[in-house]
């Protein structure tokens, strides 16, 4: 009697469990939906309402959209940005961080701190844009990647995984020789992937 | 004699290795470290600007020394400030009080039986985190502006509607930005207690279900205990963050109608230095968030270094 007082009781909870996250996945997917089949629809039709069908399929916007020359050109800036932008930070911010992990290197606590800090100096919209501008950098493609080059964050997720790992796979590669740009690139980095799927959203993250 | 000689030298040759090693490995990092100060610590200079009239294009020395007015014009707004600032603290707040939301739904995503329906609800959810609150603004629209898809239901419902909308709404302004915080943050926020779930011990459960208790009660004493120390974690660093509330959202839902509840500070010092133009006002507000940010960071870290024995910076 114990035990179906619990199937029943759990039972109920499962279906409600399930009822609720789909419900919520709904309401994630369901915006991405509306505005696709509201951007295939012919706008008339559509503006009277439209909730799970297009109404009279119609690319008039998209070709719109494409035959605009300038459109192509944004997308490249924005996908090479991110691509670029995201890749420089990782290996940057990755053997800056490796580079602290080593005790032979003076004033690695000074330096360590040195970083931390900037993640809570925000020197506002004002002082950021006229160093920028002081720099050169005012219309130019780089100021999406040279200031996010060092991400203080992602620097300290790294600087602990590094010090996880065991010593003896270090010691013994420099045993056989290697030097610090292959241990880096060889031993390091290809543990990196797994720490790199939390990370995934550092484009929004390291430009500025 | 002799034995002490020689390993005094073969200790000075190691220890002279070891220098060279690490300053080796100094320059190397010298790049980044120029890289570090030339974009985080270099701006900082611009902080001067709010002691003097700054205006745009004028040479430096064109500029009489104002001292501390721009912080006396702090107090003088004081009713301004205050405004903004309670905006910024209730929908950080809000967003706090909310957090325990995000637990329970990796608590239940967790107690879901189907794999694939699991992964598939994991995937779907972190979704919305990924795209720029621009796109968030132009669903909102679709959905819920006056002739958006909310309107045309209950219109089709005979459910009377108001015209604005909710977007123009001042009363619903805080719930509204707190809803789609949270619609937005929720799955990929989930992620990390998902993991620390997962990490959990599964001798745990075991051993429970072998005392006798159900599901529920192994959630209670299994689960939560096990997510309270991550869950704390988050929860002093984004009082630590209690200031920073961002800015694109804002930005995006602003309209003037919702303007008295919807500026924040990142909005307000971006209204003052661009709209108004009022550049060493707004680099004084910035310098005094800066600071008082820094302030609640190292107070909170006090704090949890008292209650829990370690800290987080």
């Amino acid at each position: 009697m114990g035990i179906t007082k619990v199937n029943v009781g759990e039972r109920i909870f499962n279906v409600f469990n399930y009822l609720i996250m789909s419900l919520f996945t709904l309401m994630c997917i369901y915006p991405f939906y509306y505005v696709i089949i509201y951007s295939i629809s012919d706008p008339a039709e559509a503006a009277k309402g439209i909730y799970f069908l297009p109404l009279k399929i119609n690319f008039s916007t998209y070709v719109g959209i494409f035959s605009r020359g300038d459109l192509a050109g944004a997308y490249f800036i924005s996908a090479s940005r991110t691509v670029i932008g995201t890749v420089l930070c990782v290996i940057c911010s990755s053997m800056f961080a490796y580079l602290v992990t080593k005790k032979e290197m003076p004033g690695r606590k000074f330096i360590y701190r040195f970083v931390i800090i900037t993640m809570y100096l925000n020197v506002g919209l004002i002082p950021w844009y006229l160093t920028m501008k002081a720099y050169g950098f005012k219309n130019s493609y780089l100021l999406y990647i040279i200031p996010g080059m060092v991400n203080a964050f992602f620097m300290i997720l790294v600087k602990t995984y590094i010090e996880q790992l065991p010593a003896s796979m270090e010691e013994s590669a420099s045993m056989d020789g290697a030097g610090f740009f292959t241990l880096f690139f060889r031993i390091i980095m290809p543990d990196l992937p797994q720490l790199l799927s939390y990370t995934i959203h550092l484009p929004y993250n390291c430009p500025r | 004699m002799g034995a002490f000689f020689i390993r005094t030298i073969t200790m000075n040759r190691s220890v002279i290795r070891k220098r060279r090693v690490g300053i080796k490995y100094l320059l190397l990092a010298l790049p980044f470290i120029l890289l570090v100060a030339a974009f985080s610590y270099v701006p900082l200079f611009g902080w001067a600007f709010a002691f003097f009239n700054y205006k745009l294009g004028f040479k430096f020395s064109a500029m009489d020394f104002v001292g501390f007015d721009n912080f006396i014009k702090l107090f003088t707004e004081r009713n301004e400030i205050l405004r903004v600032l309670r905006n910024t603290l209730v929908m950080s707040g809000l967003g706090i009080l909310c957090s325990p939301l995000t637990v329970i739904f990796a608590i239940m995503l967790n107690e879901i039986g189907g794999r694939k329906f699991k992964r598939f609800v994991q995937t779907m959810t972190t979704l919305p985190n990924f795209i720029s609150w621009i796109v968030v603004f132009g669903l909102a629209f679709a959905i819920f502006s006056s002739s958006g898809l909310l309107n045309t239901i209950l219109s089709v419902l005979h459910i009377p509607t108001s015209d604005i909308g909710i977007m123009g709404n001042g009363k619903y302004v805080w719930l509204f930005q707190l809803a789609l915080g949270i619609w937005k943050s929720m799955g990929w926020g989930a992620i990390i207690y998902i993991a620390v779930i997962a990490g959990i011990d599964s001798e745990l459960y075991d051993a429970a279900k072998v005392d006798g208790t159900n599901r529920f009660q192994s959630i209670i004493h299994i689960t939560v205990p096990g997510l309270i120390p991550t869950y704390l974690v988050l929860l002093l660093l984004s009082v630590s963050n209690l200031l920073n509330n961002g800015f694109d959202q804002y930005f995006v839902f602003y309209n003037s109608l919702v303007a008295d509840k919807i500026e924040v500070l990142d909005y307000y010092v971006y209204k003052i230095g661009i709209l108004v133009n009022d550049y060493s006002y707004s680099i004084a507000i910035g310098m005094l968030k800066t600071l008082v940010s820094i302030i609640l960071l190292f107070t909170v870290n006090w704090i949890s270094k008292r209650i829990r024995g370690e800290s987080l910076v």
